[in-house]
């Protein structure tokens, strides 16, 4: 049945689908048998159609599935061999069998099936009619053929493979000008040819220093202080101003500036939005990387490869400073979703998801708007819904991953000498405990003796009646008299006798009961058989057994685990998650057995994030802080069907989201975490000896000690049973060990899951799936290769993004690069090189620019370097003025365009002016000032007005509270991918500027500076102009500002009148555009 | 055709850069029956078969198990059928019925066009709230304010085209899903507020009398030279020219919000008299937007105001509860009605009032009722809207619509077209796509247009 469905799902998908899709899994296609409809109808059926079915198609159907009117969802009503080919969703009536029929789902509005018609009911009357029709055999004598225009969905591929974009990047010589001369470089030529061509010449050249000033703010978003003013005049010799570049794109600020572009077009954002605005913990440090990536001039390549599977390369990229995992955090970018708490549907929350996932990509990294293809084939461009979810099953086959950047400077070698310390560490501790041997069948006879006393009823009723902390204080007090009256031994052993009852002691307790061995008893528990997959250091084995070791607690051994997988073992520094395959939810609860401290349990279903914040998700979030195994139990009723994994995640308290504003703890170097499959069956440990002194000593002194016995003597120790004494230097060793590991410095990144190809949802309905596979493959319109790696295939899908044949790549990035310098790109929709977007100005330069940039070896500073020192860079801003009327968007670039800074330059600028900014990089953000929003419950507490005087980019992108004086200058709302920002001039931005607490408050800082920098009024008016504009006052401004100054009363107040004029100063259009 | 200017959101010029030509008013496409909309967001969800959708089966049936299928909801945490608290009356010639929660509305009963058969796409509040506000259930795109904005500007030159009047409750989701997402900045909406500081910086914060007036004179002194100097830049001269409007902003914002200059019976009608306090707000809140409108302020959202109870959510409680809420907004709504219809202005002004999803007909624990995505009621009055009509229906428990299911796109799809927009040929290109409020979707209803 399976093979006929989906051989009619085949038969009726769109014939060139079908071939593609038979072409990509062969092994699943088998012959395309073509279904001859099922029964002929009688004639006299006929007459039952006319009279009954008819009436209620063109009442209720036609309108939206005729070729006269509109064919909705691809079907037709109006003829036989409309419902015949069925629809988007197959087949809508099968002959005869109505229950078969979806077209009978549908009128009778059944749950899990799109109602139709969509807006109103049929009475049950009609709903019966067509079933009775169709029962008959849908006898329908309209013979009509569909018209081509109906078949045709109009998307051709080839066709689509034509758009200039898709071609190879062209091998072009430069062309020949009237003036060579004017040109500095190659690109200059290109621009001055589209000039000659026009008869325009390029503007004059600008003077030096407004040069200077364009190249500071657009290489590092800072205008020049009067110190950078005065090194760049200092220097009078040939090539003054190629060295102010390079002394630019050699500033720590470089990378801030070109990594705030970068967080426009991956959407960065800190919280998830929605209702409670969840803080994603550590993305601040992804902030970091493409500060740091920007200043050392990773290859666009290579960014590109981390970006899409950092943590999949070979060798990692590592910081040099700290010899930290650079390359892991790259992916980090996948990661900026949304998301909200307790969907009711986590499949549609997925879809949802994604979709914001697979646009960023196909924006970023390819320039085009692959999520137009989520419900059909792209209206416009060469792709098609199968890449749509081919990225999509790429997506679904990797997992957020928390992962341990320091990670990095562990390795084999300290590995193996902290594992040797381990080994030496329980040597120690056996050994300790059997010297003690000698007294235990002494101190066992008393204990039982005691237990067979009154002693022991009289300890449990009097702490049975109390309530902690009373009940602690109280246990104390009896431990001590029995330590007075028994010795320490003795009290520690019946104490645990009376008062615990640990899973893998009971042995222990019936033997002190009973003065003999536990009956062996039955296997404990039920079996699973999940595959867990760890990731980190820090998860091993514990096949063979393991004690989770720390020597800095009296213990030493904290736990024994004798089967399963461990973490925190050697040391809670080493990090790790751990997860199982996917599999199907069946309704049933799922289980596993888990142990340890400070870890997280999560049953991992639709990849849904912030389980535990929900009401209904809630219960798949289990904290772990126990030394006994326990059963961890998820209801999962509610999303029968989805797929799911479990996720153990060592030191998990630190790896979730986080409520409002909160910040992440620190590691603790208490954490572990065991899970297993199984249990053993403890009782087989207390089997052999028929004294337990003798069992005992038998356990401390075999190397082969099996999992029930590993867990036994675990027990024993961490009970403070048997005592260590840590005299042996080993222990010393060990605690060195561990003291010198870095403690994990946490990112958000992707591991792979299990490989998953995601079918096509049908109109983008995640409720309608195709029945025939959508193997993953690279995009339709440039090649289509299936990529057959195993896990997620994104290194795949990287590869084949920088693949030498794929010509958007360098294209888009180049053209990114370009459009940040001239201000427009050369093809002026940076993110849609579709047919949507728009048409290169100069396209013969795009290709120059492409293949330089890659020849460059990709690097992004030397193609700015380039740009920068060319002619048409210091040209002025002042139009030609037949140009200006010609050419009125500047495309030709016959002069520079003025810009305003952006938003972020524009407050670093008020800040510099007044002397608040910091020099300080790096770091986890300030809070945004939000005392000008409206209260609510996911607000976070403001930051301070001046954001610490840190710039811009350290303010924390919260998504529910931007920071309104950002937001006014055009910052993005940080939710979808921006390649250019609007750049709007509206009243709002003037009543910012003049009326915001922020602006006031630094006019006053840079009143007070500018009082103590200079003595003369003439000397201070000169030094805010240089500040506020990079420039010498002019003669009027200074007029201008004595006038101000008398007008403000400079006499009475002096802090007073300075504050007013800087604030005038900052309200003047020079301090914010760029000329 | 008449061109709105666009207030706030003005760019005074078009065609610097393609997308600020983008931000200019598209305008209209035929003879608009709205000149404005007033948005009245009831944040939480109103239970319709307490006020506007009467379900006499419920009240049969209370306490029993429900006997139809009931789909997964927020908290899953469902009871019993709950039959309503309250009574309905039948108000107007019209009849139509209304509960006791809404007398001052029903009172207006005869202009009103109660839809019941509306569906949200989300049963979570963020959600619904993000697909009421923009049509799509993702954060961050622009509201149907900002797209009206971005449509039709505002009529007067010194007002906002968009204001959100905040009551005091940040919806599910935050502020930003009444913003204009990727539409320019120009569109994002001004939110005022009933008391403390009407608008973010509206105010001079020079504490001396005149010395804003100095800076802008000095200022205007040495911009003027770099005007002349750079007469070819447009880009310049209007940023220049902004603090003009700016100024003008700052004496006609605070002006048209001030509510206290209004004569007495008619603070009286809106409730600004009352004694509860949230009645007090929003009547303010609705007073001031029947100002707004006066004045050619072109979409106005009324957030309500918290400290009801949770919103209209009431998963527990809900007799307090909702009496609350309704008790806030009810008097309020009923005299912006009224004072709209005696000053003539209802006619031009189209009132949406709606939530983000209705309420089920069956309890959550004891007496709450959770969300309930599937078939709820709103309704519309005012510009072009036909008075006394009832349009569509849910089952008989009110469970799910079942005759004339509207979604928000047809929501939207109807006011724009209210205010002479045709919703499939306003568009923005972004992302690849000429982008509309309504998506692909969206269908006119001549049963509710006058």
């Amino acid at each position: 049945m399976a093979l006929l469905e989906s051989v009619i799902q085949l038969k009726f998908s769109r014939t060139w689908t079908v071939i593609k899709l038979m072409f990509r899994s062969l092994k699943l296609a088998g012959p395309l048998i073509v279904l001859s409809s099922a029964l002929e109808a009688a004639p006299e059926g006929h007459l039952f159609f006319e009279e009954k079915v008819r009436p209620i198609l063109a009442e209720h159907c036609l309108k939206c599935h005729s070729e006269e009117k509109k064919i909705k969802g691809g079907l037709l009503l109006d003829r036989k061999a409309g419902w015949e080919k069925g629809g988007d969703s197959g087949t809508v009536i099968v002959p005869g069998k109505p229950d078969k029929s979806l077209l009978m789902h549908m009128v009778r509005r059944e749950a899990d099936y799109e109602s139709m018609p969509p807006k109103s009911k049929l009475s049950d009357e009609e709903v019966a009619i067509l079933g009775e029709w169709i029962a008959k055999g849908a006898p329908d004598p309209r013979d009509e053929a569909i018209g081509e225009q109906a078949l045709d969905d109009g998307f051709d591929l080839e066709a689509r493979k034509g758009w200039w974009s898709l071609q190879p990047v062209k091998k072009v010589a430069v062309p020949g000008v009237k003036n060579p001369e004017w040109a500095r470089n190659d690109f200059d030529l290109f621009l001055l040819a589209k000039l000659d061509e026009k008869g325009w010449k390029p503007a004059e050249e600008a003077p030096a220093e407004q040069v200077f000033r364009r190249a500071s703010v657009i290489l590092t978003g800072l205008s020049p202080t009067p110190e950078d003013l005065t090194e760049f005049r200092a220097d009078q010799e040939e090539g003054a101003y190629e060295r102010a570049v390079d002394r630019l794109l050699a500033s720590e600020h470089f990378g801030e500036q070109w990594a705030r572009h970068w967080m426009d077009v991956v959407r960065y954002a800190e919280t998830k939005a929605f209702e409670a605005d969840y803080t994603m913990a550590y993305t601040w440090r992804y902030r970091d990387y493409l500060i740091r990536a920007f200043n050392e001039d990773v290859p666009f390549d290579q960014f590109t490869r981390e970006a899409f599977a950092g943590d999949l390369l070979e060798t990692s990229r590592l910081d040099p400073k700290t010899g930290f995992n650079e390359s892991v955090i790259g992916p980090g970018f996948f990661l900026f979703t949304d998301g909200q708490h307790g969907p009711t549907d986590l499949h549609e929350d997925e879809a949802r998801i994604f979709d914001g996932m697979i646009k960023t990509v196909g924006t970023a990294f390819h320039g085009l708007t692959i999520a137009c293809a989520r419900c059909h084939d792209h209206k416009f461009d060469a792709i098609t819904d199968e890449d749509y979810y081919s990225l999509y099953g790429t997506l679904k086959s990797s997992r957020l991953h928390y992962a341990n950047i320091a990670e990095a400077v562990w390795n084999d070698e300290r590995q193996r000498q902290l594992e040797k310390a381990g080994a030496e560490v329980t040597k120690a501790t056996l050994a300790s405990a059997r010297s003690q041997l000698g007294h235990l069948p002494k101190t066992i006879a008393r204990v039982r003796a005691l237990a067979a006393s009154d002693e022991l009823r009289k300890t449990r009723e009097l702490l049975s009646k109390l309530k902690a902390p009373e009940r602690t204080k109280k246990l104390a007090v009896i431990r001590r008299d029995l330590t007075e009256r028994e010795g320490a031994e003795v009290a520690t052993w019946f104490l645990y006798f009376a008062m615990e009852n640990d899973q893998e002691l009971k042995g222990l307790r019936h033997w002190l009961q009973h003065g003999k061995e536990i009956p062996k008893g039955e296997a404990i528990g039920p079996k699973f058989e999940y595959q867990w997959i760890a990731s980190g250091a820090g998860f091993s084995s514990a096949e063979k057994g393991a004690f989770i070791l720390n020597p800095d607690t009296p213990h030493v051994i904290v736990s024994g685990v004798g089967q399963g997988h461990v973490a925190g073992n050697l040391s809670a520094r080493l990090d790790g998650t751990i997860r199982s395959q996917d599999f199907t939810l069946d309704g049933s609860p799922v289980e596993f057995w888990v142990k340890g401290k400070g870890a997280v349990a999560v049953l991992v279903i639709r990849n849904f994030e912030l389980a535990g914040a929900g009401p209904t998700t809630s219960v798949l979030r289990k904290p772990i802080n126990s030394d006994q195994w326990i059963k961890v139990r998820y209801p999962t009723t509610l999303w029968k069907g989805e797929t799911a994994f479990l996720e153990v995640r060592h030191q998990g308290d630190l790896k979730t989201h986080l409520r409002g504003a909160q910040a992440p703890g620190s590691p603790s170097d208490l954490a572990w975490v065991a899970v297993s499959n199984s249990l053993p069956n403890w009782n087989e440990a207390w089997q052999g000896e028929t004294l337990l002194d003798e069992r005992i000593g038998n356990l401390l002194s075999r190397s082969d000690l099996s999992p029930a016995e590993h867990e036994v003597l675990g027990g024993l120790f961490s009970k403070g049973l048997l005592k260590v004494d840590q005299g042996d230097p080993a222990f010393a060793a060990m605690k060195a060990l561990r003291q010198a590991i870095d403690p994990p410095v946490y990112v958000r990144s992707l591991v792979d899951g299990d490989e998953h190809h995601e079918p096509i949802y049908i109109r983008g309905s995640h409720k309608s799936l195709s029945k025939a596979p959508n193997p993953r493959h690279f995009l339709d319109g440039l090649g289509g290769d299936r990529l057959s790696e195993t896990g997620s295939g994104r290194l795949a899908w990287a590869e084949k993004v920088l693949a030498p044949e794929n010509p958007l790549t360098a294209r888009v990035r180049a053209n990114r690069i370009w459009a940040r310098v001239f201000g427009r790109g050369i093809v002026g929709s940076v993110d849609d090189f579709g047919k949507m977007g728009e048409l290169p100005s100069h396209p013969e330069l795009l290709d120059f620019l492409a293949r330089d940039f890659v020849e460059e070896r990709w690097s992004t500073k030397k193609l700015l370097r380039k740009l920068l020192t060319s002619s048409a860079f210091r040209m002025s801003s002042v139009p030609d003025s037949l140009s200006a009327q010609l050419d009125p968007d500047n495309k030709l670039l016959q002069h520079m365009p003025i810009r305003r800074m952006d938003a972020e330059s524009i407050r670093d600028h008020i800040l510099a002016s007044s002397g608040t900014l910091k020099n300080e990089l790096y770091g986890r953000g300030v809070l945004p000032y939000v005392n000008d929003q409206p209260n609510s419950r996911a607000k976070p507490p403001t930051g301070p007005l001046d954001g610490e005087g840190r710039r811009s980019i350290y303010i924390q992108v919260r998504r529910n509270f931007l920071p309104s004086f950002l937001r006014a200058f055009d910052f993005p709302p940080s939710t979808e991918p921006v390649g250019q920002r609007p750049i709007t001039t509206v009243p709002a931005q003037s009543l910012a500027l003049l009326n915001h607490p922020l602006v006031h408050e630094q006019s006053r800082k840079w009143a007070e500076r500018i009082l103590k920098s200079e003595v003369s009024v003439e000397d201070r008016i000169k030094l805010l102009h240089r500040q506020a504009f990079a420039r010498e006052a002019r003669a009027d401004e200074i007029i201008w500002a004595f006038g101000a100054l008398g007008k403000f009363d400079v006499s009475v107040d002096q802090t007073a009148a300075w504050s007013s004029l800087c604030h005038l100063m900052m309200n003047r259009k020079e301090f914010l555009y760029v000329f | 055709m008449h061109r709105g200017s666009m207030g706030f959101g003005s760019l005074a010029l078009a065609g610097l850069l393609d997308k600020e030509a983008q931000a200019a008013p598209q305008g209209r496409h035929f003879q608009p029956k709205a000149k404005s909309v007033i948005f009245l967001y009831m944040d939480g969800g109103v239970s319709h078969v307490d006020s506007f959708d009467p379900k006499p089966l419920l009240a049969k049936e209370n306490g029993q198990k429900p006997k139809f299928e009931v789909e997964a909801t927020v908290f899953n945490n469902n009871g019993n059928i709950l039959k309503s608290p309250w009574e309905f009356k039948n108000y107007g010639e019209s009849g139509i019925p209304v509960s006791d929660l809404f007398p001052y509305i029903g009172s207006c009963a005869d202009d009103l066009a109660v839809i019941r058969s509306m569906t949200a796409f989300s049963a979570n509040h963020p959600s619904a709230n993000y697909s009421l506000h923009s049509g799509q259930i993702l954060a961050g795109r622009p509201s149907m304010g900002a797209w009206a904005s971005y449509g039709l500007g505002s009529e007067n030159q010194d007002l906002p085209g968009y204001v959100v009047i905040h009551g005091g409750q940040v919806p599910s989701g935050g502020m930003p899903m009444t913003g204009s997402g990727f539409l320019p900045a120009a569109h994002q909406p001004s939110v005022l507020h009933p008391k403390g500081v009407v608008l973010r910086n509206i105010s001079a914060l020079e504490k001396k009398v005149g010395l804003q007036e100095d800076k802008l004179a000095l200022l205007r002194e040495i911009e003027s030279k770099l005007t002349e100097r750079r007469s070819d830049s447009d880009l310049i001269n209007a940023a220049v020219k902004n603090y003009e409007m700016a100024y003008r902003m700052q004496m006609a914002v605070p002006e048209v919000t001030d509510v206290s200059k209004e004569p007495d019976h008619i603070k009286k009608m809106y409730g600004l008299e009352a004694s509860y306090n949230n009645t007090r707000t929003y009547g303010a809140q609705c007073l001031m937007a029947r100002r707004l409108v006066e004045k050619g302020v072109r979409f106005i959202e009324l957030t309500i105001n918290g400290g009801n109870g949770d919103r209209w959510d009431q998963h527990g409680g809900l007799r307090d509860g909702h009496q609350k809420n309704a008790l806030a907004v009810d008097q309020p709504i009923g005299a912006l009605i009224k004072d709209l219809k005696q000053r003539g202005l209802l006619d031009s002004t189209l009132i949406v009032f709606a939530g983000e999803f209705g309420r089920t007909p069956f309890a959550q624990g004891r007496d709450g009722r959770d969300h309930n995505p599937q078939g709820f009621s709103i309704w519309m009055a005012g510009g072009g809207i036909k008075g006394g009509t009832i349009y569509g229906a849910t089952d008989e428990y009110g469970y799910h619509a079942i005759e004339n299911k509207l979604t928000v796109h047809d929501l939207h799809a109807n006011m724009l077209h209210l205010m002479g927009v045709d919703h499939t040929k306003q568009t923005f290109r972004y992302g690849g796509r000429d982008v509309r409020l309504t998506d692909v979707h969206g269908e006119i209803i001549p049963e509710i247009m006058a």
